[in-house]
């Protein structure tokens, strides 16, 4: 990550603490200095006699209006911040791939209800183990892309509502432990407890497999922030796709028969949720408009042609599932986990894209201020 | 009358004349013009502010004398508000000319004695230098009380106060001749003490290879610095001009303390003297100059204490008793301040102040103008009370410091008031004739007897000292009492400041066709020291060097401190767009700047804040260059100065670092940058000689 | 203000008012920022553009930046073509040269803030922002969430840090570092209350004086037209915001839009959930497949 070190050595003291002034005796003060900011608050600039500032107040409605003419209407023409509207997340690739295992998590664990609730408890068992086997990546990875892993516990200091990534980290925890749990109950034979943490862990799965998107949305990041009513929706559809696909190939290893409902049902539910995936991508793109630009450069815009292939790809295989046989099915899953990922990676990707873009920036908050004010004038 | 010559004088100076010449548009020039007139009068003052712009110029002194002109005639003298102040560059500029390290200056400005056919005498200084009206008729007072404090008990009212073993100049000894007399091997060794002249001074390729020829130099600084590494880095090492193995010069690098390390004064452009506490111990052996000075002059005492010889008189009869402290043996700085405040010699109970000072041998007084710093054996720098600024006159807070002479915050400030005494304006009110008590009054310590009247009237035959002086005459310091529109004497390039192209200039004189250039200035005119012919077509380009607020000077305390080096990165040049189309040369890309004496290399920041300037017709492109950089320290890149011809104004000796001539190109130099001299140096013979051609012209 | 973290009673909201047409572009701030908080240089290289702004914007080692605006109108374009053309430019026209000194805003809904999951960032008795670097272990949320690009991750540090309204001095009763250097008073420090009531008579003495172009950004703005809730440290500017590199309009982005991502991301969670259940009651159903 982090390839040549810099010097980090401040020219005196240590980075970010205060000043480390020595006084000259122990006791010695300030000279002059006076104390509750008073020297802070005499000026010969805004002083009584100086013409800095009317007497009285401004005339009503003054200051309101020239802040509304420079903020409203159409952002300057040629202006040339170089980058510095926003700063682009920090995130490496430790994050969207955890977004892929974390989502299929919680894809397995709906899986795993699923089966429990149609009577397929041997599938759903096999569920929970895929659910805990894609989480188990999933804490490291994340443990890893902090700037100072070694306080990754500090996550769980507080609980706070409204910051998803406080939440979600809550709710990888929860998740984890149900998941362990139930897996660990199908051990030693405790089936009803093991249904039961499942169906817990399904609904909390409900949260890990969509907080993501809402994580993503809730920055200023102009292409997540303009996508919030749609990266929970494609976020969980990725997620169910995912988990559906692990689970079945699992299943298969596992033996599970051709043509057995449940393969069949799991099935549908990766070609429905991928489906629902790459049209909610389309409607999405249509009208971020100038916003979407992000998405199709570079190579996030390439990982998303590639996700977009991909799925089409499984599809098609689907469609064709008479003449192609089962192994084409495998195929066509192998197609969907790869489309998932790559649309993780190009999600992240495109959001330092467009947080890199000033007119996106830009134009996303003129946008906002037109929302808000009167028309200019 | 003085004034129709200036009239007559000025008349071809018209606003046209000015766009012509300076490419300042008329309206430009009107609107400066209204706007000082509108701000000058009894209500209201104009002040002129001026640093280097306005000096570095072969007429630098004409240009401040303008600047005085002006604002004598527009009543901005001695008044709230006016005057003509200097912006000092470091700090104690002002104090190091008041008790100065100019040759030509003994402290109080106590011109230095010259050497004569007839050796000067104290009688015969006495007579030649003081005055017998004005203020100046008391200068026998101030010499013998200096010669009082360094000699002490050794001057006597017989040996002249030991006057005549004061040394003498025979020519001008400033820094440059000082430096083209090395580079011709006349000179021993050099103490540096916070100067860089390797980076700092002009054409330093010739200063580094001056700096090679000397035996030996003491550096003292904070950092190592060009002028103690020329010996191993200099570009000329690098082009093999020079070769370490071959260079002699022996390099004492002394560790400085900084300001805040060390105590002592300051002395601002107001001439107000701050005493500074000590922060901190400076780190390991980093000593202040004080200590450096005591400890070195210590030693050269015990050294000649026993020595006969009549020329170490001086240095035997020197009075050296300053106490120490601390283990580091740092010497007391308030026993210099209490010495340059001076005292009676019988008890040593200091004096108020310079009016009690004597010619008899029985006061003794470091620098008479400083009188009263250390009135009452208390340190009056050390104040620092502000007063009640709201009350009226408050802001003039004389219980803040201390400003020479006795705490005078203005001078001439008689002329604060009309010639009846009474103040210009409630609004100006400065300083007044109170007739109810018979004395000059007001928020500063009056500039005039304090109880001459104002309708006093010297005598008809001109009277002595201060008798000379009517009540209506402000200028005290002038044996007329008047302040002084023509300089019949004083200035070596004539009485009324005149317009002159600079000694490089890509255009001719319109004013004075067949001169264009100040006939006086200096030149250094040798194969080392090339100035590029005026109009030259290979160099069509002005350029001019300027400071950035984020380095300073030669950069040693910028350069090396990582939060000012990444504000202002590396050497750049400024020039504008369209000069940039012409030669190819793109925003932040390379370019090279050429003058006779060298090449540089910088990047190119190409803005519009830089513009041609229309000059007859012509139009002239300008190039802009920081002058902060060079081969050593943290942040590196050429010196500007390897550019700039050494040459001097003919008063002061300051040199034309605001204009010369260049051109540019794009792309990175090709050579190392004083390569084009290398060829003048090798042919250079070396001749070490007493009476050096570089010091013309000689005193007479 | 309900998130405030540590209580004092009597402290009271403090903030900055920048007041750009006073500021001479010294970059004493900058400086002497880096100096209170020992942070170390970034190191820089010349930039093309910018005038005079090397260390280009603000970040997790320059809590105060200063960023240069040269205003003049456009040059046509010129032929690369020696010898020198005439640019036909107005040569009289001076244009100007604008500074602008910019900040953490201490804004009243703080996008960083709301994102750190540690509690790293907290509101303090002054009703400023702070980044407890003891606490903070690199997430790196709270970067994308703050409008302003301010708070930033140090790549070698590896946690995030932005200016604290210098805290720890103002317990002392010191006014920030940065505003005790500014030679101009282009930085003015102090109750917050006092600071817009003046900032909001300058903006009138200005544009009685004709520089109709000066305009608060982040205070005294109708309801509903603030910018994040208002910004503690607020600027007096004269050009368009994103002349300067800041958004026309802000808002903290969680409180923006994480509740309606929300209610949109758990209604597609239900939505899938039924998905997939439905499949399965489907899945007795149907042509059989070779799956
Ligand atoms: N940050 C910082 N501060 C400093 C210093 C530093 O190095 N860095 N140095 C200190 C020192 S030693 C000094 S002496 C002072 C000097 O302070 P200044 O005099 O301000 O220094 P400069 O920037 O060299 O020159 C001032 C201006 O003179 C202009 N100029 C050039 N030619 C002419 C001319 O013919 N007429 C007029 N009117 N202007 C002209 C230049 O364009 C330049 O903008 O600054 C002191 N302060
Ligand atoms: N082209 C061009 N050249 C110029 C000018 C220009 O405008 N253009 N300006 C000229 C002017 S005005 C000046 S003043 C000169 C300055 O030129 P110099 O005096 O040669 O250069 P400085 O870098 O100011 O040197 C001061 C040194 O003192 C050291 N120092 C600081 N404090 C202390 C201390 O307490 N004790 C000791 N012993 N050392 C200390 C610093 O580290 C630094 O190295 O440059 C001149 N050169
Ligand atoms: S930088 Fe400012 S405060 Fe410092 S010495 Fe120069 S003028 Fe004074
Ligand atoms: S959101 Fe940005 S500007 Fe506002 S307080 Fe946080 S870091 Fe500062
Ligand atoms: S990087 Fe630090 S301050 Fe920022 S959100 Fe994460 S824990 Fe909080
Ligand atoms: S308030 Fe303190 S931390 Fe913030 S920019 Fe100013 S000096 Fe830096
Ligand atoms: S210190 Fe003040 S005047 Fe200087 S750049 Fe900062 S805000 Fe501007
Ligand atoms: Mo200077």
């Amino acid at each position: 990550m982090s390839g040549e070190r810099r010097d980090m050595t401040p020219a005196v003291g240590t980075p970010a603490e205060p000043g480390s002034w020595r006084p000259a005796r122990p006791d010695a003060g300030v000279e002059l200095h006076q104390r509750d900011w008073a020297d802070a608050r005499w000026s010969f600039l805004y002083g009584e006699d100086t013409a800095y500032a009317t007497p009285g107040p401004p005339p009503d409605g003054l200051v309101e209006a020239a802040s509304r003419s420079a903020r409203t209407g159409d952002p300057p023409p040629g202006f040339a911040p170089a980058r510095a509207m926003m700063k682009p997340p920090v995130w490496t690739w430790e994050i969207p791939l955890y977004f892929w295992f974390g989502g299929m998590a919680a894809g397995s664990s709906f899986v795993a209800l699923a089966c429990d609730l149609s009577g397929d408890h041997r599938s759903a068992r096999i569920a929970r183990i895929v659910s805990l086997a894609a989480l188990a990546p999933s804490p490291p990875l994340l443990v890893m892309d902090l700037g100072r892993p070694e306080r990754f516990y500090n996550m769980l200091r507080i609980f706070k509502v409204r910051s998803p990534m406080s939440m979600g980290a809550w709710a990888l925890t929860v998740f984890g432990n149900l998941a362990a749990g139930a897996v660990g109950a199908d051990l030693v034979g405790r089936r009803r407890l093991a249904r039961a943490l499942g169906g817990a862990n399904a609904i909390v799965g409900g949260y890990l497999g969509s907080y993501t998107g809402v994580l993503l949305a809730a920055t200023a990041v102009p292409v997540w922030a303009r996508s919030r009513l749609f990266l929970g929706p494609i976020f969980v559809a990725t997620a169910t796709a995912t988990g559906a696909s692990a689970t079945r190939l699992a299943l298969v290893v596992a033996g599970l028969p051709v043509g057995h409902p449940t393969r069949r049902a799991l099935g549908r539910v990766e070609t429905g949720a991928m489906a629902t995936e790459l049209i909610l991508s389309e409607i999405n793109e249509r009208r971020l408009g100038r916003l979407a630009e992000s998405l199709g450069q570079g190579r996030p815009g390439g990982l998303f042609r590639a996700a977009k292939w991909l799925v089409r790809a499984g599809l098609g295989l689907r469609l064709g599932r008479r003449r192609l046989g089962p192994g084409a099915h495998h195929v066509a899953s192998g197609c969907f986990l790869a489309a998932a990922l790559c649309f993780r990676f190009a999600w992240v990707g495109a959001g330092k894209q467009s947080a890199r873009d000033d007119e996106a920036v830009a134009r996303m908050a003129r946008a906002t201020a037109a929302g808000r004010s009167p028309a200019p004038g | 009358c003085v004034l129709q010559i200036v009239r007559r004088h000025y008349s071809r100076y018209t606003p046209e004349m000015v766009e012509r010449i300076c490419g300042v548009s008329r309206e430009h020039f009107e609107r400066v013009a209204e706007t000082l007139i509108a701000n000058s009068g009894r209500e209201r003052t104009t002040a002129l502010v001026y640093a280097v712009g306005w000096t570095q110029h072969s007429l630098g002194v004409q240009m401040i004398r303008a600047g005085a002109i002006l604002q004598l005639l527009l009543g901005n003298v001695g008044r709230p508000g006016g005057g003509v102040m200097a912006m000092r560059g470091h700090a104690t500029i002002q104090g190091a000319s008041d008790i100065p390290t100019l040759y030509d200056l003994l402290p109080g400005y106590l011109p230095m004695p010259k050497a004569r056919a007839q050796a000067p005498t104290l009688d015969s200084y006495v007579a030649s230098d003081g005055a017998r009206r004005g203020w100046w008729a008391h200068f026998d007072e101030y010499i013998v009380s200096l010669l009082k404090a360094w000699f002490g008990e050794a001057a006597t009212a017989e040996n002249g106060y030991g006057f005549e073993h004061l040394p003498k100049i025979s020519g001008n000894h400033a820094h440059f001749p000082t430096m083209i007399r090395a580079l011709d091997g006349g000179l021993d060794g050099l103490f540096l003490m916070g100067q860089n002249p390797a980076v700092g001074s002009q054409n330093s390729g010739l200063m580094r290879r001056a700096l090679a020829r000397l035996k030996w130099v003491v550096v003292r600084d904070l950092a190592e610095i060009e002028s103690a590494t020329f010996w191993r880095d200099a570009p000329e090492v690098a082009s093999g001009e020079l070769r370490t193995e071959d260079i002699e010069t022996e390099v004492f690098l002394m560790p400085a303390a900084t300001h805040v390390e060390k105590e002592g004064s300051f002395t601002n452009t107001q001439r107000l003297v701050q005493w500074r506490d000590k922060a901190l111990d400076p780190p390991g052996d980093a000593r202040s100059e004080l200590w450096f000075m005591h400890h070195l002059t210590t030693r050269i005492k015990a050294h000649y204490a026993e020595s006969e010889d009549p020329r170490d008189w001086p240095v035997r009869n020197l009075t050296w008793d300053y106490d120490e402290h601390g283990p580091a043996r740092e010497p007391s700085a308030e026993a210099v301040l209490a010495e340059i405040n001076g005292y009676t010699t019988a008890d040593r109970a200091p004096v108020p102040g310079f009016a009690q000072l004597r010619g008899d041998g029985s006061t003794a007084c470091g620098c008479w103008i400083y009188s009263g710093v250390y009135a009452d054996g208390v340190n009056q720098a050390r104040r620092r009370d502000p007063g009640d600024i709201r009350a009226p006159g408050g802001w003039v807070s004389p219980e803040w410091a201390w400003a020479w002479p006795a705490n005078r915050r203005m001078l001439y400030n008689r002329a604060s008031a009309d010639p009846e005494g009474r103040p210009w304006s409630e609004r100006k009110r400065y300083v007044w004739w109170d007739d109810e008590q018979g004395r000059w009054t007001g928020y500063d310590v009056p500039d005039f007897p304090v109880d001459k009247r104002p309708d006093y009237r010297a005598p008809e035959d001109g009277g002595e000292g201060m008798d000379a002086i009517s009540g209506d005459q402000p200028f005290i310091m002038m044996a007329d009492g008047v302040g002084w529109l023509y300089t019949p004497s004083g200035l070596l390039d004539g009485p009324l400041p005149t317009h002159y192209e600079p000694l490089e200039s890509p255009v001719g004189n319109l004013l004075y066709p067949r001169l264009s250039a100040n006939p006086v200035a200096l030149r250094w005119d040798r194969p080392e020291n090339p100035l590029n012919r005026s109009g030259d077509p290979r160099y069509p380009l002005v350029a001019t060097t300027f400071r950035l607020t984020e380095h300073h000077t030669a950069g040693a305390m910028s350069r090396n401190l990582p939060w000012l080096a990444e504000l202002q990165p590396e050497m750049f040049a400024e020039i504008d767009p369209e000069i940039a189309v012409a030669r190819g040369i793109e925003d932040g890309g390379w370019m090279t700047i050429v003058t006779e004496r060298a090449e540089i290399e910088a990047r190119a920041k190409v803005t519009e804040r830089i513009r041609p300037l229309m000059i007859d017709g012509r139009r002239v492109h300008q190039v802009a260059l920081p002058f902060h950089w060079g081969y050593g320290g943290g942040s590196r890149g050429d010196a500007a100065n390897d550019l700039i011809a050494l040459t001097g104004d003919p008063n002061v000796t300051i040199e034309e670092a605001k204009a010369f001539t260049c051109d540019v190109r794009a792309g990175r130099r090709t050579r190392q940058t004083t390569e084009p001299l290398r060829a003048a140096h090798d042919a250079l013979h070396i001749s070490p000689r007493q009476d050096h051609p570089a010091e013309e012209p000689k005193l007479t | 203000m309900s998130e405030i973290a540590i209580r004092r009673p009597e402290a009271q909201r403090m903030g900055f008012f920048t007041d750009t047409t006073v500021c001479i572009g010294c970059k004493a701030c900058e400086v002497a920022c880096k100096q209170w908080n020992d942070l170390p240089a970034d190191g820089s290289e010349f930039r093309k553009g910018g005038s005079y702004d090397h260390t280009g914007a603000l970040g997790a080692n320059t809590w105060r930046h200063v960023r240069f605006l040269e205003t003049t109108a456009p040059l046509p374009e010129l032929p690369a073509i020696p010898p020198v053309q005439d640019g036909g430019w107005d040569l009289r026209d001076p244009g100007s040269w604008v500074f602008m000194s910019d900040v953490c805003k201490h804004c009243t809904h703080a996008g960083c803030l709301d994102a750190c999951p540690t509690g790293a960032l907290i509101r303090t008795e002054f009703e400023t922002v702070v980044l407890q670097p003891d606490v903070c272990n690199g997430c790196g949320y709270c970067v994308p969430a703050c409008p302003f690009g301010v708070v930033d991750r140090d790549h070698d540090d590896g946690r995030a840090a932005k200016c604290t309204l210098c805290y720890d001095r103002l317990q002392e009763g010191l006014e920030p570092a940065c505003a005790k250097a500014c030679p101009t008073d282009s930085i003015q420090f102090g109750p917050y209350d006092e600071l817009v009531e003046r900032a909001q008579r300058r903006v009138a003495r200005l544009h009685e004086k004709g520089a109709t172009s000066a305009y608060l950004y982040g205070a005294g703005d109708a309801p509903g037209e603030e910018l994040a809730g208002g910004l503690g440290a607020f600027f007096l500017l004269t050009e368009k915001p994103e002349r300067y590199g800041l958004p026309a309009q802000a808002e903290s982005p969680i409180q923006e839009n994480v509740v309606p991502a929300t209610v949109a991301a758990v209604g597609a969670g239900l939505a899938a959930a039924a998905g997939v259940a439905l499949s399965f009651v489907l899945g007795g159903r149907g042509k059989r497949g070779r799956w």
